[in-house]
């Protein structure tokens, strides 16, 4: 083992060492099962509990950084809730307190489920939860003050059922849970990793050394333990993407939408061709009645006609079947996958999305479909300086969008891994980097934390990097064009990961990006045990307007994701292309993407 | 670095009843090893064992402390201190060879902490139909189903039965489990088994073999030192740094501002910390010079800038005090 190894391994040992002294003079979770609760609340409770404590395992490595997925979830709780608080509140104040005092410490993680009144707010607030677990699972960063503001927004809802504000003013300045104090060295341990100051095996068997101490104590729930082998085994056996060919096809067309659809129109994006499946985006909106009721169905497409299909120029038929999708106030959108996979040399295929209407043919202009045409990955930063550019990226996300998140930004954590990277002589390579984000936080109100400060190179403010500049120079713009765009683009492999661009949605606020990928690491699975990020999205539109993009959701199987990638500030009302850009941890990959633009209700041309 | 008394010597046997078949028997721990007296053919069961016979509570735990006498991972989980209470029981009966989340099959250990049952199938709601991943949580529950089937097919007879009796090959995951449950297993033996395994694994690495575990027995040695030191000076832990002490002699002690560094050799940990000798006295006692359970003599700080003196201790009531008439 070199000296700096040795070094770095001593350093997060002895970090270890303090986290569990520092857990362990804290005091220990009171017991849930009061005696004296009445009945009717122990068995709501009963009901509450399992599922709660079964989500905050599954939550909690990723609860660091739920304050942004869980505000919109925190307030539609309480949306979903007040009515009814409203109408049993005087009956069932003086349980609901008591409940609320229970269950608030096991169960103050999950949104909603410490709701003991009545089995109609159970009722109400399962959606919500489980809307909440998936948000959750589909993030990728973590942010200490974001726990704290997340589990302080929860006890605003309960506190609001019972009548009473909440007791605490403001997250911020509460100690860490153990499972907080886990994931913080985790993410130093990853980020020594990353830098190479230590191995990830290494790192991540001083992390699980420390969750087994802390179970051994009864401080950490066992079954984190099972879960955390399972992660790290998937890490171990990280899997790249399927080999073959990967085509990306525009498509653009508009289909009529059959009456019993719901929707006025449905459009499809980009047809994806891959080694292992075939995946349409298709978008449509919503017709003036189903504006109206909000109850659409998942599928539309599928009604009682029969499902869509289509036919290639050989006479192979497929077929289209659902797969996953998402509604909004006024628009559907979902992923079709075709079946069987359409075999390499095909000239077109007439896609049929209403049984009996004229098929829309779509060309597919290269037979071979020859993706090694994609440019290789150029070089990116080192390894330290990535991860310091990708939380500069997140407070220019924050900052290029309406800003209003930004005041509970919290650089703290990474503060502690900058301090770990300083301690172990890793940071110098990104001591620059550290300048560049202390001048950015300064200039956009977030406060940095002494140790952030200190390890910036003395001489003050830094210079930003233009595409920085021109982000906050388009900070909440609100000039982005409205349309569709199919988008397509095959970008080359990357850190093991092959990633495909399927569609692209603007507004006036920003764009919204579809993303298919290949590979374990792309998966939330790979991303629930990791602390790094992996991944940065960045573009800049052919009017020199530089964009930032954050994944506002996904769905993931083993080895593949879908994710929507959401873009801000507004793309430039002029642009006619969008160079995107993905970082992972060895490279960049760049592609360009003509925005074609489409009205949704627009025909092709 | 000179010879001393044994690491073991001012460790008293030790003895714990563990279930075993349908009975309990008795484990003992002394001069360094444990064994199985209610086994006295212990070592033929473990050749047995090894040739795919059965393999007893007992021997299985005579095993894996062996197996564990030298892994720094107990170093990582034990106790710190006296007062670092794992809260660990043994299982009322030999457990069966199902997979829990908190180890691997059979042998299994428990916490006394509520535990948060996963008997009931997860339900997944989704508002639209998805493509069925698996949540991380199926995937355990997964793993775990097919661990337990593996586990009930390689019992089902022939040649296969004889490998039943091993822990079973598994997956990474699955391997990291058992290798937890064994650690936990021997811990749940008691704090005196605990005390005494860690002083085994840090006897094991005094021999100066410790190139790539450096980093693993310097924080073994802060996190018992720590508190030790606390004890006698009420300094932080936070504020004591600590070296592997690898020269001749106890070691060296320096304050400088609010700081305490400290070296010492990582036998420490078996003849002074293990026993309980740390502090004596208002003395941080750093080395053993002679020890005839349950009388000693030791070199030990009366504080932070004075030189070590010899102090004469005797083991009294579970503690030890300086011996009377004693400089």
């Amino acid at each position: 083992m070199t000296p700096a190894r040795d070094r770095a391994e001593t350093y997060l040992r002895l970090r270890a060492e303090a986290e569990l002294r520092r857990v362990q003079a804290l005091p220990r979770p009171a017991s849930p099962a009061t005696p004296g609760l009445p009945e009717p609340v122990r068995g709501a409770a009963r009901l509450a509990l399992p599922f709660g404590r079964r989500a905050a395992a599954a939550l909690q490595p990723l609860a660091l950084s739920a304050g942004r997925a869980l505000q919109p979830l925190a307030e539609n709780a309480e949306e979903a809730l007040r009515p009814l608080a409203r109408g049993v509140l005087d009956a069932v104040t003086p349980l609901a307190q008591n409940a609320a005092r229970t269950l608030e410490p096991l169960a103050g993680q999950v949104i909603g489920s410490v709701l003991p009144a009545a089995d109609e707010a159970a009722r109400r607030l399962h959606p919500l939860a489980w809307q909440a677990a998936d948000r959750l699972q589909t993030l990728q960063r973590s942010g200490e003050r974001q726990f704290l503001l997340w589990r302080w927004q929860a006890r605003h809802a309960t506190a609001t059922l019972r009548g009473s504000g909440p007791a605490d003013t403001g997250p911020g300045h509460e100690e860490p849970s153990p499972e907080a104090g886990v994931q913080r060295l985790r993410a130093i341990a990853h980020a020594l990793a990353r830098a190479g100051a230590v191995d990830l095996a290494t790192a991540d068997s001083i992390v699980a050394s420390l969750e087994t101490a802390l179970a051994a104590r009864a401080r950490l729930d066992p079954e984190r333990l099972f879960l955390r082998d399972l992660h790290a085994e998937q890490h171990r056996r990280a899997a790249p993407p399927p080999a073959g060919p990967y085509l990306a096809v525009p498509v653009g067309a508009l289909f009529p939408a059959a009456p019993e659809s719901g929707l006025a129109d449905v459009r499809g994006f980009t047809l994806v061709i891959a080694p292992d499946r075939a995946i349409l985006t298709v978008s449509g909106r919503l017709s003036d009645e189903n504006l109206r009721s909000r109850h659409l169905d998942p599928w539309p497409l599928f009604g009682s006609n029969g499902a869509p299909g289509a036919r290639d120029d050989r006479g192979n038929q497929y077929r289209f079947h659902e797969d996953s999708g998402w509604s909004d106030d006024e628009n559907w959108g979902g992923m079709l996958v075709l079946t069987p996979i359409p075999p390499p040399g095909i000239r077109w295929l007439d896609l049929t999305m209403i049984p009996g209407a004229a098929p829309v043919r779509l060309e597919i202009t290269d037979p071979a479909w020859p993706d090694e045409d994609v440019p290789d990955p150029a070089p990116a930063a080192s390894p330290a300086e990535l991860i310091i550019e990708a939380a500069a990226l997140d407070l220019l996300y924050l900052a290029a969008g309406d800003g209003h998140e930004l005041v509970w930004h919290d650089l703290s954590g990474l503060a502690d891994i900058v301090a770990a990277l300083d301690d172990v002589g890793a940071l110098e390579p990104a001591r620059d980097a550290v300048g560049r984000l202390v001048t950015l936080a300064a200039r956009l109100g977030v406060p940095v934390p002494a140790a952030l400060s200190a390890a910036a190179p003395p001489g003050g403010p830094a210079e930003l990097p233009e595409p920085w500049r021109n982000l906050l120079e388009n900070c909440g713009r609100r000039d982005g064009p409205a349309g569709l765009a199919p988008a397509a683009a095959v970008l080359p492999e990357l850190d093991g990961a092959r990633f495909v661009l399927a569609g692209l949605r603007s507004d006036e606020a920003g764009a919204d990006l579809d993303v298919m990928g290949w590979g374990s690491r792309v998966t939330r699975h790979y991303l629930l045990d990791s602390e790094v990020r992996l991944w940065a999205w960045s573009a800049r539109d052919d009017r020199g307007r530089w964009h930032v993009a954050e994944e506002a959701s996904s769905s993931a199987s083993e080895g593949h994701a879908d994710l929507k990638l959401r873009l801000v500030p507004a793309l430039h009302p002029g642009a006619t292309s969008l160079e995107v850009t993905v970082t992972g941890q060895t490279g960049r990959a760049t592609t360009t993407v003509p925005l074609d633009w489409r009205r949704a209700d627009q025909e092709a041309s | 670095m000179s010879e001393g008394p044994a690491w073991w010597a001012l460790l008293p046997p030790a003895d714990v009843l563990v279930s075993c078949g349908d009975g309990e028997h008795r484990l003992r721990w002394a001069d360094g090893r444990l064994t199985a007296p209610d086994h006295p053919d212990a070592e033929g069961e473990l050749v047995l064992a090894v040739l795919g016979g059965d393999r007893s509570r007992c021997v299985g735990l005579i095993e894996s402390w062996d197996r564990r006498g030298e892994d720094l991972e107990v170093l990582a989980v034990g106790p710190r201190s006296a007062a670092d209470e794992l809260r660990l029981t043994r299982p009322a009966a030999d457990a069966p060879a199902a997979p829990g989340p908190l180890g691997g099959a059979g042998g299994g250990w428990f916490t006394y902490a509520p535990l948060t049952g996963r008997s009931y199938p997860a339900r997944r709601v989704w508002a639209w139909p998805r493509r069925p991943g698996p949540t991380a949580a199926m995937l355990a529950r997964r793993h775990m189903a097919v661990a337990a089937i593996s586990s009930r097919r390689i019992a089902g007879g022939g040649a296969a039965r004889l490998r039943a009796r091993r822990p079973p090959a598994r997956d990474g995951a699955g391997r990291a489990a058992e290798r937890r449950a064994e650690l936990l297993s021997l811990l749940a033996l008691g704090p005196e088994f605990q005390l005494r395994l860690s002083a085994t694994v840090a006897a094991a690495w005094a021999g100066g073999r410790r190139a790539a575990a450096g980093p693993a027995l310097t924080a073994g040695l802060a996190g018992r030192l720590g508190p030790a030191i606390q004890a006698w000076q009420g300094v932080e832990p936070g504020r004591v740094d600590v070296e592997l002490h690898e020269d001749d002699g106890w070691g060296r002690l320096a304050s400088s501002g609010d700081r305490l560094g400290v070296a010492l050799p990582v036998s420490w940990l078996a003849s002074v910390w293990a026993p309980g000798l740390a502090v004596v006295a208002g003395h941080l006692v750093v080395s053993v010079t002679e020890a005839a359970w349950p009388a000693a003599t030791v070199l030990a700080l009366p504080g932070p800038a004075a030189e070590p003196v010899i102090l004469k201790v005797r083991a009294v009531d579970g503690g030890w005090i300086r011996a009377e008439g004693a400089r």
